[in-house]
């Protein structure tokens, strides 16, 4: 990644910066259909690539809650086009360092002493950056820790990053400004959330707890007595990020029992726990080779009301689809469809949405499922980029989809994704755990 | 009486009266002392004036200096880390400090001359840090100019004085926020490239300021 020549730091400079990748995108589609009037074959790949490149220059340049919005644009893999995607992962791994003295100042309003006061070892420098803070490692006694320290004052940016973001959302993604107001409140409150470090703890103990059961999946320890609402200790973790690990070129054995751990993992929690680790970003997990996970970081948590999860979970039964009334009926509760709907309307919609979750849900309709299987992961592609051309999606005046689908969806694009990197063949009929 | 328990009441006693007290006399006789007392450490209400503002930074000071840290930290660390313990320090004054701000009308005024042996102090302290800066090249040797940056922080103490008192955050971490950025600034005035923290800072307050507003 070239090093930034300097950060655009005020809310005018950063919106006018907003504003450029704007005007450049609009530019790389003139130019996409330019040369689609001399040329037919030009693909849409390569104006994706040219877009993603402009993209990411400008959000890139952007801090805080920015960038945390592009970590989020860029798991929405229905959303967003696969060109955008790796481009946008690498903003995940960049955040302004927190100075040494900070930090003593962050521990001792928290603790009344500097960290040098509670650790046998403490790097003064950070050895990770999370997208709202720092990680530390440190030492007590035997044992290695990493201390998350979250930086002051992001909880206040949060609203005025967002509403930045939000006009360059309604262009970049085709999505109109009903369904962006919709899902910029679940969004906000989430990011919230996030900045709430003593119920991530909570939820990061309770979450762990209850899950230790699954095989192959490993949580570290949290040290209440050295957290607070701006800071986290937990063990420290080893193990390689998504991409160094493939890299090492691990057996499918490996890769197929990481699957499994992974989706045992979602399963559980979505099915049984109804509160689900809604982040499945490759930087939140920590693969081993002896084909172990570690899974931390349950700073984004959704909880899943039944009258969202009961029909959104009948529609994986695909007798449902026989009885076209029915089938209204959940539309209409997931809000997919709206009472004022035309006919022509639903008429459009509804076949739209059946292929859709059709498409989604396969997995859970077979007893395994590969993964690793291209077709299947390029038709979900092809599927988002019909949407994304269809004028009557794109002029679509009204939200459609529930908030609460945001995150859901969020969470499996982001485990599908990260099993198709894995090339995982996973068991995911027969739920072993029950 | 010591000079510090002197302070606590002569403070706790503007804070219960909304004034100075009429005269040493007076003020001593209710802690039923002597004025001999008082004048064996002070001359006159002034000089406790000016007393309190250099206690304050003593303490400070020895704080540092005992922290096994400090040492190591450069320049800037070094300068960070006495504002944040320095307003850690303030904090158990916080409403005697609002009180003396309220009384000028205008926070704290730089030219009030109860500030002068701090000043003093201070500058004292800060040509250390900025020779500490030259020496390991992280503050540049401008001639004639490198001579005044001491000056440039003492302006940034007061308005990080200041800012302190007018902070409504949550545990003053605007206040923290707002020192972080203002040494970076400082030190990038004092090195280069000192564009990108200026913007940063008024982004900052630009927020903060429609904050308030709205």
């Amino acid at each position: 990644m070239k090093t930034q020549e300097r950060i655009p730091k005020t809310r005018i400079e950063r919106a006018a910066h907003i504003a450029g990748a704007g005007v450049k995108v609009g530019g790389n589609y003139m130019k996409h259909y330019a040369k689609k009037l001399v040329n037919a074959d030009v693909s849409r790949e390569e104006l994706h690539k040219d877009n993603a490149g402009d993209i990411y220059e400008t959000l890139s340049t952007l801090k805080g809650s920015a960038l945390k919005v592009a970590q989020m644009m860029s798991m929405d893999r229905g959303i967003l086009p696969r060109e955008y995607q790796e481009k946008f992962q690498l903003s995940q791994y960049s955040a302004p360092p927190l100075s040494a003295p900070l930090v003593a100042q962050v521990f001792r309003k928290a603790f009344g002493q500097p960290p040098t006061a509670f650790f046998d070892d403490f790097t003064s420098k950070a050895v990770a950056a999370a997208s709202i803070g720092q990680v530390h490692k440190a030492r007590a006694k035997e044992k290695w820790l990493a201390v998350k320290i979250q930086y002051p004052g992001v909880a206040n940016s949060i609203g005025s990053d967002l509403r930045m973001v939000k006009p360059f959302a309604v262009r970049l993604l085709n999505m109109n400004k009903n369904d962006i107001d919709n899902y910029f409140d679940e969004i906000e409150g989430k990011l919230l959330e996030e900045t709430n470090y003593a119920l991530e703890l909570k939820r990061s103990m309770e979450l762990s707890a209850a899950c230790t059961h699954i095989k192959n999946l490993i949580f570290p320890q949290y040290y209440p007595k050295w957290s607070s609402d701006k800071i986290i200790t937990m063990d420290w973790l080893d193990g390689l990020h998504l991409k160094e690990f493939l890299a090492n070129n691990p057996s499918q054995e490996v890769r197929n029992r990481i699957g499994q751990a992974l989706w045992d993992f979602y399963d559980f929690q979505i099915h049984i726990l109804k509160t689900v680790h809604a982040d499945p970003h490759p930087g939140n997990f920590l693969f081993l080779e002896d084909g172990t996970v570690n899974i931390f970081d349950f700073g984004c948590v959704k909880e899943i009301p039944d009258r969202f999860y009961t029909p959104y979970f009948r529609l994986v039964d695909r007798n449902i689809y026989k009885d076209s009334e029915k089938t209204g009926a959940i539309f209409r509760e997931l809000e997919l469809l709206h009472a004022d709907d035309t006919d022509a309307d639903i008429a459009f919609f509804t076949p739209l949405f059946k292929e859709m979750i059709n498409m989604l849900t396969l997995p859970f309709t077979k007893e395994t499922f590969d993964f690793g299987n291209e077709t299947y992961f390029s038709g979900i592609y092809q599927f988002a980029d019909k949407l994304i051309d269809m004028p009557e999606v794109r002029n679509s005046k009204k939200a459609r989809g529930s908030r609460h689908s945001l995150y859901i969806n969020r969470t499996y694009y982001g485990l599908y994704h990260i099993l198709f990197d894995l090339k995982a063949v996973v068991n995911t009929g027969n739920r072993i755990f029950y | 009486m010591d000079t510090s328990s002197l302070l606590k009441k002569y403070i706790q006693y503007q804070l219960e009266n909304g004034k100075k007290p009429e005269s040493v006399y007076i003020f001593m006789k209710k802690l039923k002392k002597t004025d001999a007392d008082f004048f064996a450490q002070f001359s006159n209400f002034e000089a406790l004036d000016r007393y309190f503002w250099v206690h304050v930074f003593e303490a400070t000071r020895h704080k540092l200096e005992a922290d096994a840290q400090y040492g190591a930290f450069s320049a800037a660390e070094k300068l960070s880390a006495f504002y944040f313990l320095w307003t850690q320090e303030l904090m158990q004054y916080r409403s005697y400090v609002l009180y003396l701000a309220d009384k000028s009308m205008k926070g704290i005024n730089p030219m009030d001359s109860a500030l002068q042996d701090f000043r003093h102090a201070f500058l004292d302290y800060a040509s250390n840090i900025v020779s500490t800066g030259i020496a390991a090249g992280q503050v540049a040797d401008r001639k004639f100019i490198s001579e005044q940056f001491k000056h440039g922080l003492w302006v940034q103490t007061l308005f990080l004085l200041n800012f302190w008192l007018k902070d409504t955050s949550k545990d003053f971490e605007d206040t923290d926020a707002a020192i972080e950025k203002t040494v970076n600034i400082g030190f990038k005035l004092m090195g280069e490239n000192l564009f990108d923290e200026v913007l940063d800072f008024g982004k900052f307050m630009f927020q903060r300021a429609k904050k308030s507003f709205s």
